[in-house]
Formats: structure tokens, sequence, C-alpha cells
């Protein structure tokens, strides 16, 4: 295969040019520093904290003003440095630097990858993967556990070389070697490095240009082979090193390459340019393949021909099937196995998302048919009778059963939504976690909106169960209820107002009170509503609503007010007043206990009108219906009058 | 007119009978002068018309032996397995076969649909069709009586004889065949019911489901070999089918319940039962869909889940599979819900083997795509899958998968037999020298990849991707 041009080394540090004082330099140590201040700020704030954003997007700044120029950017740790290019910094003078290396240390991270495809949510990703590696190593845990996806942008490579030592004299004298090595692979590779006539050769034609471009003492020659294996076992392709039957062939290549490059004139004085230069021929070799002919464009609306068979690729080369089968095979390393596979599908869990299901078609209960088939269709993901489960467990799941067999039968709706709550169901969603199905307590928020969007304001008994859950979840969740309800429109639209209107619960009318409140939109639709009533005749005007002895009390300050707006304009609360007020003081329709019963409710509205009247009404110079009653209207009245007063 | 030759023949039969299969489907859905069935009919004479002008013969003759469509004493395959709908009448007026002689009409068709598919007017013999037939003026199609005995692709058209003879023993579909011929009239039934909106026979289903386990137990070869018979349909249902066989093939490998795999098998089967709701045009359009045509064809989820929820033998599992099978792991598939629930384990099975036969299958829109490509396509399909069942599936059916066509590193070309634990190196048959000449059968030789004679590596260059189904039985 030709070796493609390799491009122009950066210029870096000459030889014999010593590094700065303090032993770091280069125009990366910006976006290097504020990557490590970056990771160990999501260690101690959560990301939504003012300051780790703002120090994301800095970083990431710097990140970008930094690929301006390159396609990639390396964060490389190097006994005690670390390294991008031509920039050192020393991580003993920066302590999140410090900090961030031990931990890359400790999960086998040699170097750090970045690309422009980087994100903030990448970064996060891969700050919270750190963070529970470090607090899941154990001692036979492999980089593939630790991290088995890249990120965007960011791709962690594995440390596999940790140097050599001498163990003792070997053939002719020379001594010999053991390799310390994170990885199997890289354990492998370093022997054949080491045993391999082949590759000696390689790699003793690779140190004499090496020596002949940056003569090094003698006494260093081993220690730079040692460098040099290790540099290109830790910088081989993860490709490369996945497959033994061709790592030789890789290594035999890839030595061959760069002693070409550096016998062509290449500089190889230093360690950070041999880097970048085995780095960018490995590049060049694995990732970037010889071009090929461009391939024919596929048929577009026409018949299926016969598809040509490929040209018999020349004996040796390989062909664009094998890469991508390379590409495949190493994909599927990355990938964790299924765990519990023997026995996956013997009990086939999915209670979740047949509940799911059931959600979204949801019951059409009047249809016992229908009833009958789901009745069905459900319970059995409640059966208890599987293998392995706790006794306990299996009766928590029975008595589950029982309650919504009860729920299906009393056609209550809301019940269902009790069991997506129940305890029992808690356990079955921590077992069903092997699968990785989540807790089914946390749903219960969504749930209930699915719930919502199933119902039909046409039918009665999706207005009892309404009321029925609205009533038992109180008025924090009602107002989510309502609001989406008036928004729709039709729950009042069709007159099931007055259903609501009429039942004797007190919860109810904080429902009421929520439907007008909550969108200046669903007035007109509750005034209509309250207009299209059958009993019309009787609540014709506002005064005849008040007197209705069926409507709860509660519900007259609701009605006042809304019947105090005008075409859809808000609420006049000094109208209401005004209403209130006349309905008090009048005594032709309403009962005496009725007025007495509105007067606290002028006290709520908190406005001057509402204060005149009960002022009025609470002094002796208005007659009202008999001189008995009349004191308890004026106690009413100047209890009323007192809040105004705190 | 330009002389047909024989593929272009063979290949007007086949789709001659899948219109006529087309037919009789829709005259059992719509009226008689519904559009969709007049549409067939014209169809359905032109194409005689056309084959009688291009092989300058007087008639077309169609004759049906053993559940296998049989031309001019060539069986064929492809029209075999997707006409059990037409096999039914026939046998039950105990005819053999069709003749259309040229200058066939479309209301001559008319007729014959209304003839076959009309079971309370239908005459009790094929004489007393014949004569209905001639009375109602349709001269130009007859009814043929039955052969006895099998006729294999090779059999001369001389050892054809009329009803009486009988030929030598044998059957022409092998078993594996006629398993995928009975699930095709599942599908095509279960189709007919929806349309009508009658309950669907799951029973049957459940029924031809066992068969399939029987013979991936018995024969797992040759029925896997039909999850790649690339026979595009009108109506999908050798898609639903290759998914069934596929999500089975691989469901075993986690579990050995038999009542459990049938469910399994019910629930791949029907998960696409939700497009028999969705328009025609829509369905089998080849043009690039609108916004809100996609949105009325991922529709087809919720009409499924609704479907199958109607059923009084209605399986949960087949209600969430054909509900989900197009919501991803990271939830933004469809259809959307509101509750953020997990897929199954089963309905990420089934969405693994339905995206795989998509890709891999031939479509009038599009090329087959290779099973490499596809597997990359799918790992790179960040959020779709269930990444540790996807690479199971990608170990289990192969990285070549059994019965697909490679080239070797050594230049000859080879077919997958069985897959080994090393993904990339199968054991395959050896069919052809590096220059392209076919071995004789004698000289095919097997080979382990993991383990080449002479310890010479070989490995797999290429894929060769498959011709679309012939439409003649395989010699």
């Amino acid at each position: 295969m030709a070796v493609t041009e390799i491009p122009p080394i950066p210029a870096g540090p000459r030889p014999g040019e010593p590094l700065d004082a303090d032993g770091e330099g280069g125009p990366h140590a910006a976006w290097i520093g504020l990557f490590a201040e970056f990771v160990k700020l999501t260690a101690l704030l959560p990301p939504s904290n003012e300051r780790v954003r703002e120090t994301a997007e800095r970083c990431l700044e710097a990140f970008r003003a930094a690929f301006e120029e390159r396609e990639e950017l390396e964060f490389t740790l190097d006994k005690g440095r670390v390294r991008c290019e031509e920039t050192t910094v020393v991580v003993d003078y920066r302590p999140s630097l410090r900090w961030l290396v031990e931990r890359l240390d400790r999960t086998g991270v040699a170097c750090l990858r970045f690309s422009p495809a980087l994100t903030r949510a990448s970064l996060l990703e891969f700050c919270a993967r750190l963070q529970e590696n470090c607090g899941n190593l154990r001692a036979s845990v492999l980089f593939s556990d630790l991290w088995p996806t890249e990120f965007a942008g960011l791709r962690p490579i594995e440390r596999r070389f940790d140097g050599a030592f001498p163990v003792g004299a070997g053939a002719g004298g020379t001594v010999a070697t053991r390799w310390k090595t994170a990885s199997r692979q890289g354990q492998m590779l370093a022997e054949m490095l080491d045993s391999d006539e082949s590759l000696q050769g390689r790699l003793d034609e690779l140190q004499r240009v090496l020596e002949s471009s940056a003569p090094a003492a003698p006494s260093d020659e081993p220690r730079r082979k040692v460098d040099l294996i290790g540099r290109l076992i830790n910088l081989l392709p993860a490709e490369a090193m996945a497959d033994p039957s061709r790592m030789r062939e890789m290594a035999d290549e890839l030595l061959s390459r760069i002693t070409d490059a550096i016998a062509g004139g290449v500089p190889a004085s230093d360690t950070a340019q041999v880097d970048h230069l085995l780095h960018r021929v490995s590049r060049k070799y694995f990732f970037r393949p010889a071009e090929t002919a461009p391939r024919p464009k596929p048929l577009a609306f026409a018949p299926p021909a016969e598809a040509a068979a490929p040209p018999p690729a020349e004996i040796g080369t390989r062909t664009e099937t094998e890469e991508r089968v390379d590409e495949i095979l190493a994909e599927l390393d990355g990938i964790a196995p299924l765990a519990k596979e023997r026995h996956l599908l013997d009990r086939v869990t999915d209670e979740l998302e047949r509940l799911g299901v059931l959600l979204h078609f949801f019951v059409r209960l009047e249809d016992e048919e229908l009833v009958e088939r789901l009745r069905g269709f459900l319970v059995p993901s409640l059966a208890p009778a599987i293998p392995g489960r706790s006794a306990l467990l299996q009766a928590h799941i029975a008595q589950a059963r029982d309650r919504f067999e009860a729920a299906l039968e009393r056609r209550q709706l809301h019940r269902l939504f009790d069991l997506l709550c129940d305890p029992s169901l808690k356990s079955l969603a921590e077992e069903s976690r092997l699968f990785g199905v989540e807790n089914v307590v946390e749903v219960f928020p969504a749930t209930f909106h699915s719930f919502l969007d199933s119902l039909d304001a046409e039918r009665e008994v999706d207005l009892d169960a309404l009321v029925e859950v609205c009533a038992r979840i109180g008025p924090a969740r009602m107002r989510d209820a309502s609001s989406h309800l008036a928004l729709e429109g039709g729950f009042s639209r069709h007159g099931r107002t007055a259903k609501v209107l009429r039942r004797p619960r007190p919860e109810l009318v904080s429902l009421y009170h929520v439907l007008l409140r909550a969108e200046p939109a669903a007035a007109p639709a509750v005034a209509e509503a309250l207009r299209a009533l059958d009993l019309d005749a009787r609540l014709a005007g506002p005064l005849r609503i008040l007197s209705d002895e069926e409507v709860p009390v509660e519900y007259l300050l609701a009605i006042t007010t809304e019947r105090s707006r005008q075409e859809g304009d808000e609420p006049r609360v000094e109208a209401a007043a005004g209403l209130l007020a006349e309905f008090v003081t009048r005594t032709d329709d309403a009962s005496a206990a009725r007025r007495l019963e509105a007067i606290p409710l002028l006290g709520v509205l908190r406005c001057e009108a509402a204060r005149k009247a009960l002022e009025e009404i609470s002094s002796t110079r208005r007659r009202l219906l008999a001189p008995s009653e009349g004191e308890a209207y004026r106690e009413a009245a100047r209890r009323a009058l007192s809040r105004y007063e705190t | 007119m330009c002389r047909l030759d024989e593929r272009e023949r063979i290949e007007g039969i086949t789709a001659f009978v899948d219109e006529l299969v087309v037919g009789i489907i829709n005259s059992g859905i719509y009226w008689t002068q519904h559009p969709r069935v007049e549409t067939s009919v014209r169809e359905l004479a032109r194409m005689v018309n056309e084959h009688c002008d291009g092989t300058d013969e007087p008639s077309l003759s169609l004759t049906i032996i053993d559940r296998c469509i049989v031309h001019q004493g060539r069986a064929l395959l492809g029209a075999s397995l997707s006409a059990p709908k037409l096999m039914k009448p026939l046998g039950e007026l105990k005819a053999g076969g069709f003749e259309f002689d040229h200058g066939v009409d479309a209301s001559d068709f008319t007729l014959l649909l209304q003839l076959l598919t009309d079971r309370r007017r239908r005459p009790e013999s094929r004489e007393d069709a014949n004569a209905a037939l001639a009375a109602s003026g349709c001269g130009k199609i007859r009814l043929l009586g039955r052969m006895v005995g099998a006729v294999g692709p090779t059999t001369p058209v001389a050892t054809i004889t009329p009803e009486g003879d009988r030929l030598r023993a044998g059957t022409t579909l092998d078993v594996p065949q006629q398993v995928y011929q009975g699930l095709v009239d599942s599908l095509q039934t279960t189709m007919m019911q929806v349309c009508c909106g009658d309950s669907l026979e799951l029973g049957a289903v459940g029924s031809m489901v066992q068969e399939v386990l029987t013979t991936l137990d018995d024969d797992p070869k040759a029925i896997l070999n039909l999850s790649r018979y690339e026979n595009y349909d009108a109506y999908t249902f050798g898609h639903s089918i290759r998914v069934c066989i596929l999500a089975l093939n691989f469901a075993r490998n986690f579990t050995s319940d038999e009542e459990t795999l049938e469910r399994i098998g019910v629930a791949s089967l029907m998960h696409d039962v939700g497009k028999a709701k969705l328009p025609f045009e829509l369905l089998h359009s080849t043009e690039v869909l609108s916004a809100e045509e996609r949105t009325e064809m991922q529709k087809h989820t919720i009409h499924g889940g609704e479907i199958l929820l109607e059923q009084t033998e209605c399986d949960p599992l087949a209600v969430t599979v054909a509900f989900g099978h197009h919501r991803t792991e990271d939830g933004r598939g469809y259809p959307r819900t509101t509750v953020p629930l997990p897929l199954s384990t089963l309905t990420r099975i089934v969405k693994i083997c339905d995206v795989y036969e998509a890709l891999t299958a031939v479509r009038p829109y599009k090329q087959a795509m290779s099973p490499t490509r596809s597997y990359k396509l799918m790992l790179s399909m960040d959020g779709h899958f269930h990444r540790p069942l996807l690479r199971r599936f990608i170990e289990l059916n192969g990285i070549f998968p059994n019965g697909s066509r490679v080239r070797l590193s050594t230049g000859e070309t080879a077919r997958v037999e069985s897959q080994t634990d090393a993904p990339a190196l199968p054991i395959v048959t050896v069919e052809s020298t590096p220059d392209g000449d076919a071995l004789d059968e004698a000289d095919l030789r097997t080979v382990d990849l993991r383990r080449p004679p002479d310890d010479r590596s070989i490995t797999v260059a290429d894929e060769l991707l498959a011709a679309p189904a012939a439409a003649t039985a395989s010699a």
C-alpha cells in the first residue's frame, strides 16, 4: 500500500532547546487547564450550576479556537506531565490537572482524543462516566468495561504500556526485558516485538535512523527502544490491537513506514515529534484507506436488476468488505454482552410496555367486551406464578391484581393510577430493572398526563373519573388537569360543568376555581357552558345562580367572578362584589341562610366595593328580613370586615 | 411485438399469477365495480394478451400440481409461494388449473374473480364452473382438469398427461417452502379480515408458527434460506414472514419454551398488521413520501395495536410489538407516548429483525443491502436498538449469514453453510474456481475458514449479493 503524504510536523521545541522554566509551554495550555477545571467542577457541582455552565462555555470556546487549525487534539498523559502536540504542562503545578490525571490514570486512560464534534453534552457525559468509573474500580475490570463507548468528539484511548524493566541476562548477554502492559493486547504486541525476528529487524532499522538523525548516548539506547515500543503499543488503533492475526502485519508495516519517513528527512530528534509522526502515520494508514473507485448510486424507482458482482480484489490486498468486517468486529467488542442470556425470554417481562400501550388506547369502559379483553390483557402481567419471585412479592402482586380487577369492575379509572404507584409494582419494577426497565413509581406524573390525553369530554364515565381523580390528587395537580381541559374547551362546552357544580364535594370548588383561573381563554367556554345548562331558566341571571340552593355556596364567588366578565375581559372584581352585595341584601329569591353564607365571600374579594358593602351590611341602617336574622348578618359582616383590617 | 425470451416469459407469468392473487384478494374485500378490482382485471387481461403476443401462443395455461404452479412443465417457485389463495378455490372445484385464450378481456376476468370469491354461489364442480363462465359470455377462460402426481423443474412437457394418469411420486415444494406458502396464506387471510372488519383467526396463525418452529428444528438451513428469499409481493407479506423467521431463530437461543416461542412467532408475524388499514396507494408508493404521508404511514403501529387489542384472543405481546416496533431506545421513534416507557425484550428483538430485513431485502425502489453494510448501518444508529441484543443478533445471524454467497480471499466463490465461534470465519462450500468456473458437484468442498487447509489464511473478501429470486424452482 502506498504511503500517503505525511503533512509537515508543526514546529516545536528543537533539539537541545530547553523547555520553559516551569517545564511547560505551548499554545494548548489554555484549554488543557480549562478542561481540567471543568471536569473537577462537575465532580463537585451539578451541571445546572452557573459556574459549571460558565466554565463549560469557556472550555468549549478554547477548544473551538484550537480546532480552527487542526482536526484533532490529543491530551496525552506522560509521567507527571500532560502533552498536546508541542505543549507540555506539568501536572504538579495545577491541582485540578493533578486531580484529573490521577483519575484518568486509575481508569486506564493514556490519552484523550478530541475532535470538533465535541459538545457540552458529551463533555458532561464524559465527566459523569469518569466519576462512575472511579467508584467502580476493581482488580479485574477491563478498559472496555470502564469506557464502553466513545463520546461525541471525545475518545478515551487505552493505556496499554506501562514500561519495562530488565529481568536478567538473556541470549547473547543482552538484557532481557519484561514488559509491563495494562492490556492483554499490549502484552501480546510487546512480546511479539521482542521475539519476532522480522519485527526486531524493523525496530533495529528504525533505531538506526533515529540515531543518525538525533544521536543518543549508548546507555540511552535500551530506554529509547522501550520508549519506542511503548509508544507504538499505546498509539496503534484499537481496531488493529483487537485482531491478533493482523497485529504482526500492521506492526511490520507501521515500523517500515515510520522508518522510511524519518530516513526521508522528517526530524525525529525528540519524543514529541516521534509521537506525532507515529500518530500521523498510523492514522493515515488505518483511518484513511486508499481511494477506491466511486460506488455506483443505488437505483431509484427502477425494478431490481441483477446485482453486479464486485470485481475480484487483488490477492493479498484488503477489500472494502474486509475493512467493514473489521470495523464491525471492533464495534461489537465495544458492546457489553447480554446479561442472563440463556433464560432471557423464559419470562417475557413487558409489564410496563403493556401498561403504556393500555394508556395510549385508553379504556372505553362502557364497552363491556373491551373491559373483558383488557382484563385479560393486563392481569396476566400481574400474574404471580412466576418462578423465582419471593413470596412477599407474589403476595403484593396478587393484591395489586385484585385491586386492579376491582377498579375495572367499578369503572374507576383513577384506581389504575393507584396501581402504578403501588409498592408491589415498584418491587416488580426493581426486578425488571435487570432488563433495564425503569422504576414505575417515577412514571406517575407523566402517566397522569397520558390519562388526561385519553379522556373524552363527551363521556360521562370520563367525567366521573376526572372528578374522582381530581378529588384525590389535590389542588396542585388539579391545576395541571384543569388547565389541560380548559385549553381543550370541550369539557365545559358540553355542559358538563353543570354536573361539576352539583357535586357536593368541597374539593371540586378548587377544580372550578382552577378552571376559571387557569387560562383566560377558558372563561368564555365556562360562561357558555353555564348559559347552556339545561337549568338555564333557573340560572339565567347571576342572582339566580346564586339562589340555586343546589349550587354549593363555595361556588358563589367563582360564579360571580365569572359573571363579571364581559366578552372575555378580565373579571371585574368590583362588579363581582356588587353582585354579591346585591344578592345578600335582596330578600326575594334566596333564603336567609343562603344569603348569610354569602357574606364572608365579600371578605374574600378584598376590593373597595366589597368593603363598602360589608360596612353597609354591618351597620344597622339597612332593614333586613327579620330582627333576629339581622344581628347574625351584621356579625358576619363585621367578621368579614376584619379581614380588611389585617 | 418483440418475442419474449425465456426469462422474460417466466417473469411475466409470475407477475400474472401475483396479479391474479391480488385480484382475488381485492374481490374479497371490495365490490365488483370498485376501481381497484377494475384495475386488476384490466391488468390481467393485458398481461395475458401480451404473453400470447410475445410467445406466439394461442393461450396461457397454468396448472396446479401438489401446491405448485406449473407452466409448460416448469414449476414456478415464486408464483407458487404467493398463490395459495388461488389454489384453494380451484381445489374446492376439483380443478387443476386455468387456460386463458388470446383476446381475453377485463369482463372475462371479472366473471372469473366473482366465481372464485363468491363461495355462496360457486358451482360445485369444474364442469359446472366452466358452464357458468360460458353462459355468462366468458368464452376465453376455462378451468382445466386436475393433474395427478408430481412435476419437477426438469420434468419434460411430454410426461405431463391429462387427468387420470399418475406420474412419478414426489412433491415439488419441500417442507420449508410449504410452510412459507402457508404463512403467506395466513397473512393474506388476516389482511382480508382486517379490511372487512372481521375477527382475526389468530389460532390458525399460531398453528402456522408451530410449523415454522418444527421446521427450524428439523431443517433450519432450509427455512433460514427462505428468510433470504427476495420476493417482493404487493402486500409485504414476505417481509412479515421473513421477520418472523429471523425473530424465531433469534429467540430460540433465549428460551426453549414452545408456548413462548409460538407467541413470539405470532407477535412478529403480526407486527405490521396495521398496514392493512393504510391507503393502498400510500403503502405501495414508490415516490418519496411527503411529511404528511410519512405521518400517515407511521400510524400503522397504532392501527396494529388497535386491531390486535380488539381480538378476543388478543395476546398482549402481539399488541405491544405491533404498537412499539418503531419506537427507539432513546424515545425518538414513533408513536410518541406521553409515558416514557422502555421497550420490552420481544419488541427489541422484532425491531432488530424488522430493520435488518428491510435493509437486506430487495424492493422495487431500492437494491438490497449486503448484511455487513446493514450491520454497520444498524450499529451506527445510536439510540435505536438495544446494543447487547443487536450484538447477539449479529453474532448468531453471522457476519455472513447462512446461505449467502461470498468471494473468498483466494478468488473462489462459496456459499456460507453455517456459523462458527468466529463471526467472520464461517464454514463455507466452495462452488467455483478463482476464474469463475462452477465446480462440479463432486468437486464441491467444504472449508472451515477458522482452519483452512494448508495452513494458509483464507478470509471472506466480498459479499456477492444475490440477484432477485428467479421465478423458477431452484435446480
